[in-house]
């Protein structure tokens, strides 16, 4: 093959909207769908940004990386957890593999790529770049450019929680634009083998809209001036997406993906509020309103559980021998992990029916378990329901959000479009996951995958 | 650190990722002599020459350049030896702690942690 590959990803892009019955009108989505093979994509286990694109572009899985969300404990100390900057990633990913062939890469936006590391090419830093004067740019002087000839690059959407939707939705058009542009520019200014980008938009759409867009969610109105957003806004994206795949020309195969999909979220549940009302978590003294855990004085001696929250939980136990200060002997670890999934999963829901939480040990998830993984990944309601974290609510359960506007959570699946060119176009792929990604990418550029990268690429899709 | 120490780059591309990886060098202040340069008596630096210069101190390393690498990243691949020959030292970098916070914070308003 020895082609080029342009892969477009789109967080948090969902199957709903772009295959099957009521997906929007997006002419150039579907027309590249029609040349080739498409489907819903299994996410990782979480499925969440981070680590989810680390996870679809080094073939490896969270636990194999280490990395089981935005934040992780460094140690089994009680210290809070730290950020999983782009150093963190420490398995090749797909352009690392190809610069080490001699492929000239572009990488512009993809999660986790800050602080930049060199490559073969040319690379701007995703939305976890700490700020606009932050070295974003490999090489360095390319930030300059940049922004000599395109205006300043926009990390993310700024004062993402606010009521005034409108003003909200004008700057996730400017965020999408100004991705675009700068693919555009980078496209056509250097020389590539390999070009990628990620945009952020979708996922930040999908969290401040899907009630406004979503029937089915219980705050939708019908009539409201937001209604039609997702729709378009998918296709804005689709139209942006159609240059490129015009600017890339012929000889360039085209893949579109998305780390994970969206789903209506219907509330929270209080984790460690939860585990204190179990007994489980002990506190010195009570916040005054709500705190988050970590600011909270924790009794370790009187602890056996607490969790960080977000779009799902991760419960960390208080283990003898493993913790300065635990209170799980190790040979009731077993016993103990086994109880507190069944507690999660027989918790009911305010209205007393079975919420449907899904407990998971990361051993039973992952080909290696690294770093400091937790005892425990939930997923509240099978994802209907965020996790939070932070304590001094009077129930479980919340309906409101203490930073503002949230609508939707993430959902296992994500999307794969590609134009395979192998004549047999239009076929949907099923049972499609992460780990054949990256491979997939190695063998449409004739690069031999490593032996320790263990998906499979979708070869025989490929002409 | 291992030092002075002379580096030959040869290929194609040589000249081109010489000049960025003295560049480079400066940039992680580590002394440098350049290619047309001779190095004075106590230079305690890397000596970078091409192709076939003569060279008044020992050659430590030859490294073939590929034509495929753009310049930048040649010269990266040179540092990365450099660094594990004990001459220069590549500290990662990562986030300050007023980053670190400053990320925090932009995530819990993402909602990604709670």
């Amino acid at each position: 093959m020895n082609r080029r590959l342009l892969v477009i990803g789109l967080d948090c892009a969902t199957p709903q909207f772009l295959f099957g019955p009521d997906a929007f009108d997006l002419p150039n989505l579907r027309a590249l769908m029609r040349r080739g093979v498409w489907g819903r994509l299994e996410s990782c286990h979480p499925p969440i940004t981070v680590p989810a694109w680390a996870a679809m572009l080094s073939g490896k899985d969270p636990g194999t990386l280490g990395l089981y969300g935005f934040r992780n404990r460094r140690d089994h100390s009680y210290s809070p957890m730290v950020t999983a900057d782009g150093a963190a990633v420490r398995e090749p990913r797909v352009w690392d593999i190809l610069s080490r062939h001699g492929k000239k890469c572009v990488v512009l936006g993809v999660p986790q790529t800050y602080p930049v590391r060199p490559l073969n090419g040319w690379l701007v830093a995703g939305f976890l770049t700490p700020s606009e004067e932050a070295p974003y740019t490999y090489p360095r002087p390319l930030k300059e450019e940049l922004n000599r000839e395109l205006g300043p690059y926009i990390i993310d959407v700024k004062d993402f929680r606010t009521d005034d939707r409108a003003a909200l939705l004008e700057r996730l058009y400017a965020l999408m634009e100004n991705r675009f542009a700068y693919a555009r520019y980078l496209m056509t200014s250097k020389s590539w083998d390999f070009f990628m980008m990620v945009d952020m938009a979708i996922d930040r759409l999908h969290h401040a809209f899907w009630r406004f867009c979503d029937p089915s969610h219980p705050a939708f109105e019908a009539g409201n001036p937001f209604e039609r957003v997702f729709r378009d806004f998918y296709q804005a994206v689709d139209a942006r997406v159609g240059e490129l795949i015009e600017l890339a020309g012929s000889d360039t195969a085209v893949m579109v993906v998305s780390d994970h999909g969206a789903k209506g979220m219907a509330g929270g549940v209080c984790v460690n509020q939860w585990l204190i009302r179990e007994g489980l978590l002990t506190l010195e003294r009570a916040p005054e309103g709500r705190a988050r855990i970590e600011d909270c004085a924790i009794d370790w001696a009187r602890t056996k559980a607490w969790s960080s929250g977000g779009y799902y939980a991760r419960v960390f136990f208080n283990v003898e021998g493993r913790e300065p200060m635990g209170q799980i002997a190790a040979a009731d670890y077993d016993a103990f992990r086994d109880g507190m999934i069944a507690r999660i999963e027989s918790m009911r829901g305010p209205d007393g029916r079975l919420l449907g939480n899904r407990a998971l040990k990361p051993q039973d998830l992952y080909a290696r378990v690294e770093g400091v993984a937790p005892d425990l990944l939930v997923y509240w309601g099978d994802l209907r329901w965020r996790s939070v974290g932070s304590v001094g609510y009077d129930d479980i359960f919340t309906f409101e959000n203490d930073i503002g506007p949230d609508d939707a959570n993430h959902d296992y699946h994500g999307v794969f479009v590609l134009d395979g060119r192998s004549g047999a176009g239009d076929r949907e792929l099923q049972g499609l996951t992460l780990a054949s990604i990256a491979p997939t990418m190695l063998r449409l550029m004739d690069v031999p995958a490593p032996a320790d990268m263990p998906g499979p690429p979708i070869v025989e899709e490929l002409a | 650190m291992n030092r002075p120490y002379a580096v030959r780059l040869t290929g194609e591309s040589a000249g081109d990722a010489a000049h960025v990886l003295v560049r480079r060098l400066v940039e992680l202040g580590c002394p440098v002599c350049l290619p047309d340069q001779t190095p004075p008596a106590d230079f305690n630096g890397v000596i970078v020459l091409l192709g076939n210069a003569p060279s008044t101190a020992p050659v430590g390393e030859t490294v073939e350049l590929s034509d495929h690498d753009t310049p930048d990243f040649a010269a990266e691949k040179v540092l990365d030896l450099l660094h594990d020959k004990g001459v220069i030292s590549l500290e990662p970098e990562g986030y300050t702690p007023e980053e670190e916070e400053a990320i925090r914070k932009r995530l819990a308003d993402l909602g990604y942690i709670d």
